[in-house]
């Protein structure tokens, strides 16, 4: 689905509204066509979960779910995502509750400086999502583009290990899960 | 590091894209590469036409022919995910899975990778230190950093699926203004460093076409990088054999024999597939098939491992290749 795209003049800058549907919601954002998700999460809709780091794919500091798939947000430009599902950290807790994934994070003790930790949860939710009971070799699999330059490799497989088990237990009583779809008649958000 | 500014036009159809080209423009697929190197400045197009939104390009099926095709925007990981679910196309699952990191396979596409532009230590670099060195073949100046005096450019191609696809014998179907046109994978590559694919600039690949595999195939894709998690190829082998029976002891009944990462372009090794006829694979083959591979390997010192080590390496990943196929 593709919005209109209206142009607007600021100086000599031409920028884009465009809509993007991020946890759930509909925001509206001004953008040029060189910028890229990342930067539009962060700087014009305040999504600073996800995280600037290498800033050229290697690293998944920058992980999002687009559609319900894990993409590095620094390689995808804003006016792509228009129509498509995001979910940053921010979109995981519901009604107040952390996502088992955040809260067996927090137990097991995953995070260290915490600044991969955004991305490493994004990339076991996509897991999850597709696989609810991953191996731990599948699991590390999956978390082998996201980076830990703290190295505490091995307390965030036991995190997801764990929200694996926990949600296999609470099967049939899970919570409504993260918007995996654009909403298709979205209500204008508070976007800058 | 922010993109330079461009234009985006996502095209709706091929036809669309090929009529937008034209100078100062690029096609943008995934972006995994493309996006990086404009971060770096090495490309800075006016503008990009996304090639994303034409549903001809996507897509995994089998043909009715037996065979496989698959669309040029078909992400790495769909690619996989659907090949690892059907036996026979299983092997090609697993070499796709050994292409970069799980989230890049999630944007990069199977065109894009095929289509991957060559690397060179002394070109994927940010500009300030580019322009310390100076312009190199493959900038338009007049020298080559890694190997001095060389008159032409050695950046190594480095995409993954093209020495799989080669060797299980694809096809490449190509979209231009002048209609469509079919070629073999190898005939995507020019061997020239500077400008690796032989598509015009107002071309694109449209779809990979892979022939009905012969009864009792075997494929077996060996990868050699420093982190088996994410990085490009320092060498790669290939070797897709027809066998006359199941299980071991079967003869080899044809076979090709690919070698990627080792020069400007992926290569068949026509002597290798031959020397292999009739035989039935063992390890201690790889001693006869690697002098015919380092004969077409033109490793130089410009990637993240050592020439000499690559290629010491060549003969290791031919056994591993020849140990997966004995079944």
């Amino acid at each position: 689905m593709h919005h209109a795209r209206r142009r607007g003049n600021r100086g000599h800058v031409t920028l884009n509204e465009i809509i993007l549907h991020v946890n759930g919601r509909a925001y509206a954002a001004r953008v040029e066509d060189h910028w890229t998700l990342l930067d539009v999460l962060r700087n014009q809709l305040g999504f600073t979960g996800a995280k600037k780091g290498c800033d050229q794919g290697s690293c998944g500091a920058c992980t999002v779910l687009l559609d319900g798939i894990a993409v590095q947000s620094c390689l995808v430009l804003a006016v792509q995502s228009q129509g498509r599902s995001i979910v940053t950290i921010e979109g995981l807790a519901r009604d107040g509750r952390l996502d088992p994934l955040q809260s067996a994070f927090h137990e097991v003790g995953a995070i260290q400086c915490g600044f991969c930790t955004p991305g490493m949860i994004l990339s076991a939710k996509a897991l999850l999502l597709r696989n609810p009971d991953p191996s731990e070799d599948q699991i590390k699999e999956a978390l082998s583009g996201n980076l830990c330059r703290c190295t505490g490799y091995v307390k965030i497989v036991q995190a997801v290990k764990m929200a694996a088990a926990e949600r296999s237990q609470a099967a049939g009583a899970a919570p409504q899960d993260v918007a995996l779809r654009a909403d298709p008649a979205p209500q204008a958000g508070s976007g800058t | 590091m922010s993109l330079p500014r461009f234009t985006y036009t996502a095209a709706t159809s091929v036809e669309e894209a090929c009529s937008l080209a034209g100078s100062g423009t690029m096609f943008l697929s995934g972006g995994t590469d493309l996006l990086v190197s404009m971060k770096q400045r090495i490309h800075a197009p006016a503008r990009l036409v996304g090639l994303a939104g034409i549903p001809e390009l996507h897509g995994v099926a089998e043909t009715q022919a037996g065979g496989l095709r698959i669309g040029a925007a078909t992400t790495i990981t769909q690619l996989a995910e659907w090949a690892l679910t059907v036996p026979r196309w299983s092997a090609l699952g697993d070499a796709a899975l050994k292409t970069s990191s799980p989230l890049l396979r999630n944007t990069g596409t199977v065109g894009g990778n095929l289509c991957l532009d060559t690397r060179c230590s002394f070109y994927n670099q940010p500009a300030i230190f580019r322009a310390r060195w100076g312009a190199c073949l493959k900038l338009g100046g007049d020298v080559c950093h890694a190997v001095r005096r060389s008159t032409t450019c050695h950046a190594v191609y480095s995409g993954d699926l093209a020495g799989p696809l080669m060797a299980w014998g694809a096809t490449a179907t190509v979209a231009g203004p002048a209609g469509t046109r079919t070629l073999p994978v190898e005939h995507l590559f020019t061997g020239d460093g500077a400008r690796p694919c032989a598509l015009a600039s107002d071309e694109i690949l449209v779809r990979v076409e892979l022939p009905q595999p012969p009864p009792y195939a075997r494929f077996s894709y060996q990868k050699l990088r420093l982190r088996d998690s994410i990085d490009f190829p320092l060498m790669g082998v290939s070797l897709f054999a027809a066998f006359d029976g199941p299980g071991a002891g079967a003869r080899c009944r044809g076979c090709r024999i690919v070698l990627n990462a080792a020069g400007p372009a992926p290569v068949v090794v026509h002597e290798a597939g031959g020397l292999l006829d009739g035989a039935v694979p063992t390890e201690e083959l790889a001693a006869d098939l690697a002098p015919l591979l380092r004969a077409e390997a033109r490793a130089v010192g410009n990637t993240a491992a050592g020439a000499g080590y690559r290629i010491e390496m060549i003969e290791v990943l031919v056994r591993r290749a020849l140990r997966a196929l004995e079944g």
